[in-house]
């Protein structure tokens, strides 16, 4: 990588953290590999919304338990 | 702190060194669906911070239960968003107007809440106080928003 793209990648990594916080360091962990994006912009866009809807549909569950739970 | 900084630098290139795409830069488009997915992760990762916090009786029931009212209506927002994205970035245009407003709920519900107030506590899972998870969650829904109108090419 030159150095232009290294700081592209160095500006891109602060941007997303002070849009995310520090909550951010563990979000690029576990998209590591999404973020190694291959040439084929559709195979990325089909991983990426792969990855959400697994996460969203993790959410609800873990929040409807939790409703049961608690009687709510 | 200064070299605390520089470690987490170090760490975070040393981790996200592949942050671009084998060939080209990343597209409007696939920065859209890559922050969504970002969107998610960290939505789970609060709802589940908060119900982790709830289950050791630092808050109540009924103090959690708005926040996680609000984590759920951005998984089902962000899902419906999901929904319309996956049919391919011309669908997505042309329910441009669906897509926005999803994002904008998302960030003034957030915003709703925030200023209610109650969030001071510090979540397990980000080490952060939820106000401040929440008001990433908030500024991601709006980088999004920024580039979904990049996509949109306005």
């Amino acid at each position: 990588m030159n150095a232009q793209g290294m700081a592209t990648l160095i500006e891109e990594i602060l941007g997303a953290l002070s849009a995310v916080g520090p909550l951010g360091v563990e979000l690029y962990l576990k998209l590591e590999s999404l973020f190694n994006l291959s040439s084929d912009e559709q195979a990325n866009v089909a991983a990426a919304i792969k990855t959400g809807l697994a996460a969203d549909s993790d959410t609800i569950a873990a929040i409807e338990a939790w409703k049961q739970k608690v009687g709510l | 702190m200064k070299k605390l900084l520089v470690i987490l630098l170090i760490s975070l290139l040393a981790t996200a060194a592949c942050i671009h795409k084998q060939s080209g830069p990343v597209s409007a488009w696939e920065r859209v669906n890559v922050n969504m997915a970002a969107l998610a992760q960290i939505n789970n990762a609060v709802a589940k911070g908060v119900i982790a916090v709830q289950q050791t009786g630092t808050i109540t029931p009924q103090q959690a239960a708005p926040i996680l009212a609000y984590q759920e209506l951005v998984a089902k927002d962000h899902a419906a968003i999901e929904n319309v994205l996956s049919a391919g970035s011309t669908q997505a245009a042309s329910q441009s107007a669906q897509v926005q407003a999803l994002l904008n709920e998302i960030k003034n519900q957030g915003t709703a809440l925030i200023q209610s107030g109650g969030l001071g506590i510090k979540n397990p899972q980000s080490q952060q106080t939820f106000t401040q998870d929440l008001q990433g969650v908030i500024n991601l829904a709006g980088v999004i928003l920024a580039d979904f109108q990049l996509a949109e090419g306005k």
